[in-house]
């Protein structure tokens, strides 16, 4: 049984918020879902690895030339910019 | 000539007899769409320089240039593969105003090949769903039925094919998303074996399921768009060396001859509760023997874990991918904050829809430290399923089953009960939690409905794959 | 009453790379905001990481330089929180599986015997951005995120200021010498948290422990240890204890002040890094670095670790 304090937590946690029948509306289709999930502990997986890759290794990257976009690109799907830095209100505490 | 209604193998004869240009299929597909498109709603944006591309096509095809295999078609890609210049939405509010400053590979490989990108199709916002109702930008129509649904989340790419707005199209399939709405609009739709395509410049969703995938009207398309997307890219770390290894089919006829073809007996037991869908699955098997395969019931018994492993390992990663979107550096920005919560909370609430924040929510739940170890333990099973199938690979060439148990439905039967909605899934999202290839074509009709049959191949296999397909397809005209 | 201190740091370095660590982004300090950015270092919608050969290359060497063992495999764990200056929304760093485990930076106390201070762990990670704070607004510059940083841990064997100063130094100096990192305190190339609490030898009493932030050379951290061993003390002798918090240092007034309280921590959701599966170390690479670092050490006759 998942608690509405719980979810309330997992939303801060995400940063999302939601009115009072959201919350609710949550709570309740968490609570399926994790039943649902809960089920999977039951399987039997000794000494059976995770699955990490699909495919094997990957690889690394060794390239002598460097890339970068042009700033103004950077910039441009920003709410503001100035002096080329992107600017949010002062949110220090 | 009607040229919307000709597939792409048979508009690249024409362009190669010169008897049609670039332009003249350009034009005649964006004509269409734009006579045609209010009543689907398959586009969010279309590409204001298709016309120009083509001209430029016509003009390198006129000074003798060797035609390639995509050159000079019109392609439709899902709203989730990034374009460059051109506005990228992933179907939300969060993206509305996105135009992105990079190609991705699927969309460079297009460009280097003279494919004509035409526009971006309509999507579940953030590829999440199956329905194509939870866009930003509207829901898209069946265009066999436009009660119904298209499907999704690709709904928008394989409306654009099976409206004739486009003969190819890209989508992108995590647990289905391809093959479901290939199946619901009497489409092929195929999604490759993991690192097959490389997925740098696919917005992410689950990524270590996510791939991108093609739709066409017959396997032949399919696998020209594959051909154009397909290949090791350094740029994407799950990318596979051997997608470079050549995909192709002869052309003899006998391609089931002596073929071995398993159904998994687990999803004879989760048969569709419409009877007349399940009967199609049997007339296919028989079709099958009749060609000369052999068809074996298999158990893979971990497969009736499938439906939760995917659950639960997809809404962990899509909550973490989801993270980016913060309102800082791109996306949705709420005008009401003070303080730096305030800030996330309020874009990412007003920019994303119901669904993507549910799958969050999942997510972020599960990665939680007090509940880790179920996505851990989750990473075993799906271990167990990739055994299973592996096993079966040992034995046989492809796996059979039905793509979907439902027919395509009207709009809001299904709204909000997420379970229903990941029940769609039941047969699709094995494939994508082995990283194996399937794909979805039709097999017939049920209530003047279209039926999708799926077949999966081991990985890298996709020859064996379209081998068993066109087999079936041939045999069914 | 006789106290002893007990401190472990907790030390990230820059490496001097060509590139930042999954990108091909220039790894230059100094530039103009945001002209080293692409869409991988952005977090942007459908980027993805690629690891960097070099940055490996050097993590390692700094692990063989202090007598870490080194993994067969790299391991990458997307760390989960948001912040203005992570653009993802994760960082990408390493949970369970560090690249370098154990290892040890030996030093010498004026008068006394050499000392071995034991690392836990040395852990691969990208940097993050940059925020300046103005009246109107913060602004954020992301030239630094993805920056290869290795982040070295100690465990808690250092005994006092003297020894903290002394065991930066020898790091300092390898870590220079190796070529690995410029290792400049003040162009934030190396960082430095502390982490302090002091023992009644007699009563076996604890404080608890105090995380200091905000140190910007060595000699800060000296002075915020020598601080805190007061700060803890005075609190023993009055009855009382330390509350277990993050302590930002003052320079200016030499002394610390709460930044926040370090209950209820943060919960970073931990989790395999999909984008890049576990990546076997090429066979011989690591005894090719070995050979290497000998040969330079013989040839500068600097006295390194064998």
């Amino acid at each position: 049984m998942v608690s509405k304090s719980e979810v309330i937590k997992v939303a801060n946690m995400a940063k999302l918020k939601f009115d009072d029948e959201k919350i609710d509306f949550f709570t309740e289709k968490f609570t399926e879902m994790v039943e649902l999930s809960n089920k999977i502990m039951e399987v039997d997986t000794e000494g059976v690895e995770p699955t990490l890759n699909i495919n094997g290794s990957g690889h690394l990257k060794d390239s002598d030339e460097s890339e970068s976009l042009e700033r103004q690109e950077v910039l441009k799907n920003t709410l503001e910019e100035e002096y080329g830095y992107f600017k949010i209100l002062n949110v220090m505490e | 000539m009607d040229l919307t209604s000709l597939k792409a193998w048979e508009l690249k004869e024409k362009l190669i007899s010169r008897e049609v240009s670039s332009v003249d299929i350009v034009r005649a597909h964006l004509d269409r769409i734009d006579r045609v498109d209010k009543e689907i709603n398959a586009f969010i944006s279309l590409n204001e320089d298709a016309l120009k591309e083509a001209e430029e096509i016509d003009k390198r095809l006129s000074k003798g240039e060797e035609l390639g295999p995509i050159m000079g078609l019109p392609i439709a890609l899902k709203d989730n593969i990034i374009t460059k210049d051109l506005r990228t939405s992933c179907g939300s509010k969060m993206l509305e105003n996105f135009i992105p400053p990079y190609d991705a590979h699927v969309v460079e490989k297009i460009r280097q090949g003279g494919g004509i990108i035409i526009g971006k199709t309509n999507l579940d916002e953030f590829a999440m769903g199956a329905t194509g109702e939870t866009s930003y930008f509207g829901k898209t129509r069946n265009p066999l039925n436009n009660e119904l649904v298209a499907g999704g989340s690709s709904g928008g790419s394989a409306a654009a094919v099976a409206a004739n707005l486009a003969p190819l199209a890209l989508g992108t399939d995590t647990g289905g998303s391809i093959r479901q709405p290939a199946s619901f609009c009497g489409l092929v739709g195929l999604k490759p074996s993991y690192g097959l395509v490389s997925r740098y410049g696919v917005v992410s969703m689950a990524n270590s399921f996510d791939q991108v995938g093609v739709f066409g009207r017959d396997i032949e398309d399919a696998l020209l768009m594959l051909n154009g997307i397909k290949g090791y890219d350094r740029r994407d770390s799950t990318s596979s060396v051997r997608s470079n290894d050549a995909v192709s089919i002869d052309d003899s006829m006998d391609h089931l001859k002596g073929m071995k073809i398993a159904v998994p007996k687990e999803y004879m037991e989760l048969a569709p509760k419409n009877e007349g869908i399940q009967k199609k699955l049997e007339e296919a098997i028989e079709v099958f023997e009749r060609s000369g395969a052999i068809v074996d019931y298999v158990s893979l018994p971990h497969l009736k874990h499938a439906l939760q492993t995917y659950m639960i390992i997809s809404a962990a990663e899509i909550s973490s991918n989801m993270s980016r979107f913060d309102g800082i550096a791109f996306g949705h920005r709420t005008k009401d904050y003070e303080s730096l919560d305030e800030l996330y909370i309020n874009s990412r609430s007003e920019g994303l829809g119901d669904e993507v924040k549910r799958r969050i929510m999942m997510g972020t739940y599960l990665l939680s430290s007090e509940h880790a170890h179920i996505h851990k333990k989750a990473a075993r099973v799906r271990t167990l399923i990739m055994e299973d199938f592996h096993r079966v690979y040992e034995d046989y060439d492809v796996v059979i089953s039905l793509t979907t148990p439902l027919l395509p439905f009207e709009f809001t039967s299904i709204e909000r009960d997420p379970v229903e909605m990941y029940r769609q899934s039941l047969y699709t999202v094995a494939a994508n939690l082995a990283g194996l290839c399937a794909m979805s074509l039709p097999m017939g009709f049920v209530d003047d409905l279209p039926v999708g049959l799926q077949i999966i191949g081991d990985k890298f296999r996709e020859d064996k794959m379209l081998r068993a397909g066109l087999g079936f397809e041939k045999a069914v005209i | 009453m006789a106290y002893k201190t007990i401190v472990g740091l907790e030390i990230h370095v820059e490496l001097s790379t060509k590139h930042k660590v999954f990108c091909n982004c220039p790894n230059e300090y100094g530039a103009d905001a945001n002209s080293q950015t692409c869409p991988v270092c952005l977090g942007l919608p459908g980027a993805l990481p690629v690891l960097d050969k070099e940055a490996v290359e050097y993590a390692i060497k700094a692990g063989i330089s202090f007598n870490s063992k080194i993994a067969d495999t790299i391991y990458l764990d997307r760390k989960n929180y948001f912040y203005t200056d992570l653009p993802k929304g994760y960082q990408i760093s390493q949970d369970e599986s560090p690249i370098c485990q154990g290892g040890y930076v030996e030093i010498e106390v004026e008068g006394e015997d050499k000392k071995k201070i034991s690392l836990e762990r040395i852990h691969m990670e990208e940097d993050t951005g940059k925020q300046i704070h103005e009246e109107d607004g913060s602004l954020v510059d992301f030239n630094r995120s993805g920056v290869p940083l290795i982040e070295i841990v100690t465990n808690p064997d250092i005994n006092s200021a003297d020894e903290a100063r002394l065991f930066l130094e020898k790091l300092r100096m390898t870590l220079k010498y190796i070529g690995v990192s410029d290792v400049r305190m003040e162009e934030g190339s190396l960082r430095c948290d502390v982490n302090i609490n002091i023992v009644d030898e007699k009563s076996g009493e604890r404080t608890n422990i105090t995380e200091v932030k905000n140190l910007n050379s060595f000699r800060g951290v000296g002075k915020a240890i020598e601080f805190e061993e007061k700060r803890h003390r005075e609190l023993l002798e009055d009855g009382k204890n330390t509350v277990k918090e993050t302590r930002r240092w003052d320079d200016i007034e030499d002394e610390t002040l709460v930044m926040r309280v370090k209950a209820g921590t943060e919960d970073y959701r931990f989790a395999p890094e999909g984008d890049i599966p576990p990546l076997k170390i090429p066979g011989g690479l690591i005894e090719e670095i070995k050979d290497a670092l000998v040969s330079f050490q013989q040839s500068f006759q600097v006295p390194l670790h064998h």
